[in-house]
C-alpha cells in the first residue's frame, strides 16, 4: 500500500489515530498491562517454584526423607531455603528404616552448619553422605565426573562461590571443589556436599585448626533418603516407617510441593483475583472508551464512508487499534513483570517462603501468549460492540451528526 | 449520467414526519456543472446524500450509467463512491491524524489505486494551490485551505461526478470566488459538477441553476 515512498492505508491510519490520543491511549494500555502484567506474575511464581521443587527434588533422587520429628520443620527450611541447620538422631534408625517392607535402599546424610566458610559471607550448609550407602549424588558424580569424590573433594551448590579445582576451607579443614551442581532454586543451591569420613576428619581437626570447633557425636545422622522398591507404594511405605519408628518424621517430595503450593495460595489467589477483577472492570471501561472515541469521531467515519470505506473496513479499524492498545500494553506489562520478578526473584522467592527457579525459555513462551492472549482477547470483545455500532452507522447522518 | 427519478426522503424527528425531498426528478449529463440553490432545510444537503449514496431515498431512483445505485450491495456502493461519486463537503472533513498529503492519497485505498498515487496527489495540490502544504497537518490550514484539499481528494480516482455539498458555506466572500475558480478548472477539463449552495451568487459559474424550495426542485435558466 504505497505511492514513492508514502504509505497509507488500514494500518497507518490506525497507527496514526493512536498517536493522536495519547493520554487516553496511555491510560487504556495501562489497563491491558496490569491484566497481561497480574496474569504472568502468577504465572511466574507457580511456574517458578514447581520448576524448582521438581528439579529440587529431582536432584535429592529420594522417595522419600526421614528425619528426626522434632526436626522435621528445620529439614524442611534446609531443603527448600537452603536454611544452614544442625540437627541429628541416632544412626540405628538407618537399620531400622533399611528392614521395613517396601525400603529399597536407605542411605544416610548428616548435615553439618558451617560458622563462617571461604566461600561465602554467611554460614552454609554442609551435607554429609556415606558414599557405601548413597544413591543420590553417586550416579550424578559418575555421570558428570566419572567416579566417586576422593579424599577431601567436594561437589558444591549452584550459589557456592568457587570453581571447580579451587579449594574451600570449612572449620579450618581444606576441600577441593570437585564438581558444581545445577541451579535448583532450593536449599540445594546453597548446600556443599562431602563424604561421611572426610566430615569426621574434619570435626576431629576443628580442635585445632578453627575458630570455634565442631562436635560430631559417633553414631548420629540427621537424615535417611529412601529409595522405595519399585512395587510398593511410597504412601503406604511412609506410614508403614512412621507406625514403626513414632520419633522419626517421614517427608515425601509430594508433601513438599503441596506444601509449597499452599505457602502460594494466597499470593497467587490474589494475584489470580486481581487479574479477573482487572479484567471484569477493564471489559466494560474499555468498551465506553472505545464508544466514546468512536463517537467523537462520528463525523471521520462518515466522512469515510463517504469516501468509499465499507462497513467492514470501519470495523477493523476500530477493532484494530483497540487489538494494538492491548499487544502494546500486554507487552508493557509482560516485560515490566519480567524485569521486576528477575531483579528481585530472590526477595521474592524470601518473603513468600518458596523455592524459586527462573522458568525455561518455552515456559516463559507460553506464559507471555497466555498473557497476551488475555489482552488481546480483553481488547478484541470490549471494542466488538462499539467496531459494530460505528460500522452500522449511516454515513449521512453520521456526517450530519458530527457536524452538530 | 446520472438519471434521478421521483425521489423523496422522508424523516421522522420525533413523532413528527418531515418531508425533506419531495418528488425530485433530475438529469444530470456529462461535462454538466449544476447547481442548486435554496435556503437552510431546502432538502440540498438531503438530495446530494440520496444521489451520493449517503442516504437511501424513501422513495424513486438514481441510476449512475444505468445503474440504480440503491439496489446494489453496501459493498458494491461503497466501491462505487470509491471511483465513480465524490463528495465534497461545507467542513474539508480531512482526517485530524494524517497529513494533506496522505488525506488526499487516501480515497485510493478504497479504489485499489495506491501505486504512484502520491504523485497524483501532489499534482492535485499543485492544481489547488496548496503546493507546499503536503506534509502539514489538517489544523494548520485555513477554512478555504482545507476545502481546496477536500477538492484535491475528491479528484484522486478520478470519479465520473463531483457532488459538492455547499463547500463554500463557511469561506469569507473574498476566499469564495478562489474556490469556485478551481471548479470552474475542473469542469473544463471534463469533470461533471452538481454543487448545492445557499448563496446564488454562483450562478455564473454554473451551466445549470436549479432551486430547492421545501423539497422541490425548479430548474431556473442560468
Amino acid at each position: 500500500m504505497s505511492g514513492m515512498g508514502k504509505s497509507i492505508g488500514l494500518g497507518s491510519l490506525t497507527w496514526n489515530n493512536l498517536r493522536n490520543r495519547p493520554y487516553r491511549n496511555i491510560a487504556t494500555m495501562l489497563c491491558f498491562a496490569f491484566i497481561a502484567g497480574s496474569l504472568i506474575s502468577a504465572h511466574f511464581l507457580v511456574g517458578g517454584a514447581t520448576n524448582s521443587l521438581h528439579s529440587g527434588l529431582s536432584r535429592i533422587g529420594a522417595d522419600l526423607l526421614v528425619v528426626p520429628r522434632e526436626y522435621s520443620a528445620t529439614a524442611e527450611a534446609v531443603i527448600l531455603k537452603g536454611q544452614p541447620s544442625t540437627f541429628v538422631f541416632d544412626s540405628s534408625h538407618l537399620e531400622e528404616v533399611a528392614r521395613i517392607q517396601g525400603v529399597d535402599r536407605a542411605a544416610p546424610q548428616l548435615y553439618i552448619q558451617t560458622l563462617s566458610a571461604s566461600c561465602c559471607s554467611i554460614p552454609v550448609q554442609l551435607i554429609a553422605y556415606d558414599p557405601a550407602r548413597d544413591f543420590t549424588i553417586t550416579p550424578w558424580l559418575e555421570s558428570r565426573l566419572g567416579g566417586p569424590l576422593a579424599k577431601d573433594e567436594i561437589i558444591i551448590g549452584s550459589r557456592i562461590i568457587g570453581n571447580v579445582g579451587e579449594t574451600l576451607l570449612f572449620y579450618g579443614h581444606e576441600f577441593t571443589i570437585a564438581g558444581r551442581l545445577e541451579p535448583t532454586g532450593m536449599g540445594l543451591d546453597s548446600s556443599v556436599f562431602l563424604r561421611m569420613e572426610d566430615a569426621a576428619v574434619m570435626a576431629e581437626e576443628s580442635r585445632t585448626k578453627a575458630a570455634e570447633a565442631i562436635s560430631l557425636p559417633a553414631n548420629q545422622i540427621s537424615s535417611v533418603l529412601i529409595m522405595v522398591d519399585p512395587d510398593s507404594d511410597p504412601s503406604e511405605v511412609a506410614a508403614r516407617i512412621q507406625a514403626t519408628i513414632p520419633d522419626v518424621r517421614v517427608i515425601a517430595p509430594n508433601y513438599l510441593i503441596m506444601k509449597v503450593t499452599d505457602q502460594l495460595e494466597a499470593t497467587t489467589h490474589l494475584l489470580y483475583l486481581a487479574t479477573i477483577s482487572v479484567t471484569l472492570i477493564a471489559l466494560p471501561l474499555i468498551a465506553v472508551i472505545s464508544s466514546m472515541v468512536a463517537s467523537e469521531r462520528r463525523r471521520d467515519i462518515g466522512v469515510l464512508r463517504a469516501l468509499g470505506a465499507s462497513r467492514p473496513f470501519i470495523f477493523r479499524l476500530i477493532f484494530l487499534e483497540s487489538i494494538s492498545l492491548a499487544v502494546i500494553g500486554g507487552l508493557i506489562g509482560i516485560f515490566t513483570s519480567f524485569v521486576i520478578i528477575f531483579s528481585f526473584q530472590d526477595l521474592i522467592a524470601a518473603s513468600l517462603q518458596i523455592p524459586f527457579l527462573w522458568p525455561s525459555p518455552e515456559e516463559l513462551l507460553v506464559a507471555t501468549g497466555m498473557a497476551l492472549l488475555l489482552a488481546i482477547t480483553v481488547g478484541g470483545v470490549s471494542s466488538l460492540y462499539p467496531a459494530y455500532r460505528s460500522s452500522m452507522l449511516e454515513p449521512y447522518e453520521a456526517i450530519r451528526r458530527g457536524e452538530i | 449520467m446520472m438519471v434521478a427519478t421521483g425521489l423523496v426522503k422522508r424523516f421522522t424527528i420525533g413523532s413528527t414526519e418531515v418531508l425533506a425531498v419531495d418528488g425530485v426528478d433530475l438529469d444530470i449529463k456529462k461535462g454538466d456543472f449544476d447547481l442548486i440553490t435554496g435556503v437552510e432545510g431546502s432538502g440540498k444537503s438531503t438530495l446530494l446524500g440520496m444521489l451520493g449514496g449517503l442516504t437511501p431515498p424513501s422513495e424513486g431512483n438514481i441510476l449512475l450509467q444505468g445503474q440504480n445505485i440503491w439496489t446494489l450491495s453496501g459493498t458494491r456502493r461503497a466501491h462505487l463512491r470509491a471511483t465513480e461519486i465524490s463528495l465534497i463537503f461545507s467542513f474539508s472533513g480531512l482526517l485530524p491524524t494524517l497529513t494533506v498529503l496522505e488525506n488526499v492519497m487516501f480515497p485510493s485505498v478504497f479504489a485499489g489505486t495506491m501505486v504512484h498515487i502520491d504523485k497524483k496527489a501532489h499534482r492535485l495540490l499543485q492544481l489547488v494551490g496548496l503546493s507546499g502544504k503536503e506534509d502539514l497537518g489538517p489544523d494548520c490550514l485555513s477554512p478555504d485551505e482545507g476545502i481546496r484539499a477536500s477538492i484535491a481528494r475528491a479528484l484522486i480516482n478520478d470519479p465520473s461526478i463531483i457532488l459538492a455539498d455547499d463547500p463554500v458555506r463557511d469561506l469569507d466572500p473574498e476566499k469564495v470566488t478562489g474556490i469556485m475558480e478551481i471548479f470552474a478548472t475542473i469542469h473544463r477539463e471534463g469533470k461533471t459538477i452538481v454543487l448545492a449552495s445557499r448563496t446564488t451568487e454562483l450562478e455564473s459559474f454554473a451551466q445549470r441553476v436549479m432551486r430547492m424550495e421545501r423539497g422541490k426542485l425548479s430548474e431556473q435558466i442560468a
